[in-house]
């Protein structure tokens, strides 16, 4: 148990934890010798004796106000699948820049250059990188995608998994070690083995916490209400070294450590594995609903802490779940719970159906209205189906889909489909037209000159496909996952870790970036250049590459050509040509890389923004370094004709042939005060007519203005990114103008 | 403007549209597309879109252009493509101007094409219209946004430079039919919202059965600047945008009128 400098309170707007020290890189340079005693060991030892030097270190005692154990300060070097970096991780490039500006001098200059010369060569996410054939390292060159141009980067980490935690909360500790015994092809194998040892490492957190929780209440430190508190978590703690739990605040605890030790940032469907145990203390009388929603507060805020920012995706609702009943008590209490926290975390989500209890829909109303932009909404009607057709999975199987961090969707323990890489279409058109203007014959018509970018796009996918095939065998040759592979399906069976052949579907995402950027420089281009011959690509590209310096008359023409979200013909037309053709581009690939599934996502996190940064003036009208188009979003602020034009041309996005797309919306209050009736049948249309997904924030353009004059009064105003929510006081200058731009429905 | 002949009986083929706003949420019952026609009989000393009051196309000192001529088929392809929100919320389409019966050839054409489509369809209008051809129309609204501007007819010749006479005989034609109606009413403070007003408003609300509503319209400035740009002076109106205690006073005249009060 350690004690960080950063502990978050209520105050901090970004509690993301990351660890200092009075002895600054001591720990690592512990954890460094640890890994090289043992690093010629076998795959699934090693894992087993780093996470169980790794816990000790890093696990931060329950804070004033907590109703259950578990929060993590982040150290410079660990292992885990994706929070500090993929498998065993350093972030060279920050220590290299920091001992190089002199953050860091002295004995802590020499220890992080240890650490830089040690974890080079030996951090995972430097030998998926060697593993890249010649041809794959000439068309991804680069890694640095938020600092440098590009038209395509690798992405290093592992995400994209979600588990069940109903084994773990029906069998407890015990009950997984007999399956362990039971199940495995090889019960004294290096592989179980190392799921025994990983449960060993969880048992000596639980008791760790327990002692650090029991020596504390010995002492007059704690508050009345904070000793009864963290005394039942001690208490909850004994009985679950050894029991299964058998309440809902056991079960809370049980799954809250293990997600903490297992390394992943997205839950599942909690809504079904603690729905029953909450159905059962409601119903026993044990506990009351108000009670039950606090502690959800508490466990909200734990979430929070972990992760602030692109993940901790808490599913409620939808198709296919077993209790029913039990997991939408839990999901009308999650709702408010998030309505009460106001965080930007957890990223609650409703599934909904037709005939699913409508309280769940209306009490989502009632959280977004309030300003949440929570949940994010998911039409079960069309997503079931979307996801049986692009990933080919038969409906029993497509039912337990859900969405990763920002949208991406996977299959609940069956599938890992983490996004490795990512791609800037308006880059792509701008190399594009260089090329053309070198070699006109090449472009001679519209057809001619998109197919260029077609192919273009077509190779970078291709690399895309096989980057993650390279970086999960690699990952999968260095280590196997332990918590993770414990609970996913197949792999205890088949005796394998989760990329060395134990999980079932083997998918991969790519984030694509500007498509409508992309599209609507499109229209342009062939309506400007091809149909009107008002100019050439020679000249076009010469005022892009002046940012429109001395062209102001042509970039106003290039706004004014028609732009998606207008429910234009031939806006909207080049944006469903630009998004089949990069959907399908990525699923043509996924055979020849050998992978089950490759898609692409279109959810965004900020990367709209990032990525538009480094990128040059584009045909659509855009300037040099502003934000490009956000996910499958008209560009901010040129959907101009209303709402249902708005809705309409994002339904002609076929949602059935990628891994997920999300939709930004921004509604006025007043859609959900007076008007909430409207505001309902606006949605229902939206829905009804194959809308799949949304999510809403609810602002006032007066607010967003307000908060940026005067952030220190509007730490509380929420709104929606891309694919993640944030306080908007926190945002990048650029970042909040891109918002501020987008379209308020009124 | 010359309305092109069209097929339709009295009906013009083209006609001159200043905007058309879809998802519309406050010209009538639930999401609508509103089609505001150029031209206005009127001069209300409070409008807020000078640049509806001329029939012909105008451009701004911005460059901005006002108005476009547009087929009557052409403006229905675009209502129908929101057929699906009209249905979820019980909306559809709204004609408003400028007063659109003045262009009354391309309002009819209209009306007629959205009968055949079967959507629904108001007429945001004054009133201000040959009884005849108000009559004529009847069969083809199915709601009216009718305006009341003022207490009586020297108030409206005042506010708005006209004789009430044609707005009297065609309430009073909606008063007989019981026509479906909302009563909308742009309120100025200090200008139109006297004690006398709110009188007649009661009175005329009694007198019409098939009233549904009635619509608060408070007076605001944010069209003040496009009266530059369409080089019009702008009206000397000794007024300010109301506080929300004037609106809740208004809203209080109407306590016990028996149909929905809103404020807009």
């Amino acid at each position: 148990m350690i004690s960080p400098r950063h502990i978050a309170t209520q105050a901090d707007l970004s509690p993301f934890y990351t660890r200092e020290y009075p002895q600054l890189f001591d720990y690592e340079l512990a954890f460094t010798q640890r890994y090289r005693a043992v690093e010629n060991e076998p795959p699934a030892a090693r894992e087993a004796a780093m996470v169980a030097f790794q816990f000790p270190h890093i696990l931060v005692p329950m804070q004033p106000g907590d109703l259950l154990a578990g929060r993590i300060a982040y150290p410079k070097v660990a292992v885990g699948p994706q929070a500090v970096g993929v498998g065993y991780s350093c972030p060279i490039r920050e220590l290299t820049r920091d001992v190089g500006n002199g953050k860091y001098t002295g004995q802590s200059a020499e220890k992080a250059r240890a650490l830089i010369e040690f974890w080079q060569p030996r951090r995972t996410q430097t030998k998926v990188r060697e593993a890249f054939p010649a041809w794959l390292q000439e068309l991804m060159p680069s890694d640095e995608w938020a600092w440098e141009a590009g038209e395509t980067f690798p992405l290093y980490r592992i995400a994209g998994l979600q588990f069940s935690y109903e084994t773990l909360l029906e069998l407890g500790i015990g009950g997984l070690r007999e399956q362990i015994a039971a199940r495995s092809p090889q019960p004294d194998g290096a592989l179980a083995q190392g799921f025994h040892a990983a449960l060993g490492v969880l048992v000596s957190s639980m008791r760790r916490y327990e002692q650090d929780i029991r020596a504390r209440l010995t002492g007059q430190t704690l508050s009345v209400a904070d000793r009864n508190a963290f005394a039942q978590v001690a208490d909850d703690l004994e009985h679950l070294q050894t029991k299964a739990p058998t309440s809902f605040r056991q079960a809370c605890q049980l799954m809250w450590l293990y997600s903490l030790h297992a390394g992943v940032w997205n839950y599942g469907r909690l809504d079904e594995d603690l729905g029953p145990f909450l159905a059962e203390d409601l119903d026993r009388g044990v506990l009351t609903e108000e009670a039950a929603t606090v502690l959800l507060q508490s466990l909200f805020k734990l979430m929070h802490a972990y992760d602030n920012r692109f993940d901790n995706r808490v599913m409620v609702g939808g198709k296919g779940r077993q209790y029913e009943e039990d997991a939408d008590r839990f999901a009308v209490l999650a709702m408010e719970a998030v309505l009460r926290n106001r965080l930007n975390q957890p990223q609650l989500s409703l599934r909904f159906y037709e005939g699913q209890n409508p309280v769940l829909y209306e009490k989502a109303l009632e959280v977004i209205g309030a300003g949440c932009t929570f949940p994010i909404l998911y039409n079960d009607e069309r997503a079931v189906a979307d996801v049986m057709k692009a990933h080919g999975l038969d409906e029993q199987t497509a039912l337990q889909w859900l969405p990763y961090g920002c949208g991406e969707t996977m299959i609940l323990n069956q599938s890992v489909a983490t996004p490795n890489a990512i791609i800037n279409l308006p880059e792509i058109l701008n190399r594009t037209l260089a090329y053309a203007v070198k070699k006109p014959k090449q472009a001679k018509t519209f057809d001619a000159f998109f197919d260029l970018y077609a192919r273009r796009v077509d190779a970078l996918m291709r690399a895309g496909a096989f980057v993650q095939k390279i970086q999960y065998d690699v990952v999968g040759q260095t280590l196997p996952f332990l918590f993770i592979s414990l609970l996913y399906d197949d792999c205890l069976e088949r005796g394998r870790g989760l990329l060395e052949g134990g999980v079932r579907y083997l998918s991969g995402t790519n984030e694509t970036y500007g498509n409508i950027t992309c599209s609507d420089a499109l229209t342009a281009i062939k309506q400007r250049v091809y149909q009107k011959n008002k100019y050439t690509l020679a000249q076009l590209k010469k005022a892009l590459d002046a940012d429109f310096e001395n062209a102001q008359a042509l970039r106003e023409d290039l706004l004014r050509a028609p732009k998606f979200g207008n429910d234009n013909e031939a806006a909207d037309a080049m944006a469903r040509r630009v998004h089949e053709q990069v959907c399908l581009s990525a699923s043509s690939h996924a055979k020849e890389a050998r992978l089950d599934h490759y898609l692409v996502v279109i959810i965004n996190n900020w990367a709209n923004t990032l990525l538009g940064r480094f990128t040059g003036a584009t045909a659509d009208g855009r300037k040099q370094g502003e934000s490009l188009s956000n996910a499958n979003n008209p560009s901010a602020g040129m959907d101009r004709s209303g709402t249902t034009a708005f809705l309409n041309s994002l339904l002609k996005l076929d949602s059935d042939v990628h891994a997920g797309s999300v939709q930004n919306m921004k509604f006025a209050p007043s859609l959900f005060g007076r008007d909430l009736p409207r505001l309902k049948a606006l949605m229902g249309a939206y829905w009804k007519q194959g809308g799949s997904q949304a999510m809403i924030t609810v602002v006032s353009r007066k607010d967003l203005e307000a908060a940026m004059r005067e952030p220190e009064k509007w730490g509380h105003l929420m709104v929606r990114v891309g694919g993640f929510s944030m306080r908007f006081v926190e945002l990048d200058r650029d970042v909040q103008l891109d918002i501020l731009a987008r379209t308020l429905n009124e | 403007m010359n309305p092109t002949p069209c097929d339709l009986p009295e009906c013009a083929e083209t006609g001159i549209v200043f905007d058309i706003q879809r998802a519309a949420m406050r010209d009538g019952p639930g999401i609508r597309t509103a089609v505001f026609l150029k031209g206005c009989p009127l001069r209300c000393a409070w409008c807020h879109n000078p640049e509806s009051q001329r029939f012909e196309i105008q451009t701004g000192k911005g460059g901005k252009r006002y108005g476009q001529v547009m087929r009557a088929d052409e403006v229905m392809q675009t209502v129908t493509r929101d057929r699906a929100y009209y249905e979820s919320s019980g909306g559809g389409m709204t004609i408003s101007g400028g007063e659109p019966t003045a262009q009354y050839a391309f309002c009819r054409a209209l009306l007629v094409l959205a009968k055949k489509e079967a959507i629904h369809a108001c007429l945001d209008t004054s009133g201000h219209l040959e009884p005849e051809r108000f009559a004529a129309l009847a069969p083809l609204v199915d709601l009216y946004l009718f305006d009341f501007k003022a207490a009586d007819s020297d108030g409206y010749k005042c506010l708005t430079g006209i004789s009430t006479k044609w707005i009297q005989t065609n309430l009073a034609f909606l008063e007989k039919t019981a026509a479906p109606v909302r009563l909308r009413c742009p309120l100025v403070p200090g200008v139109n919202d006297t004690p006398e007003y709110f009188t007649a408003l009661r009175a005329q609300a009694k007198r019409l059965k098939g009233l549904q509503g009635i619509d608060l319209l408070p007076y605001h400035d944010i069209g003040n600047t496009k009266y530059a740009d369409v080089g019009m002076p702008l009206p000397d109106l000794k007024t300010k945008t109301p506080d929300e205690e004037q609106k809740e006073h208004w809203l209080k005249e109407l306590d016990g009128i028996g149909v929905e009060a809103t404020m807009g």
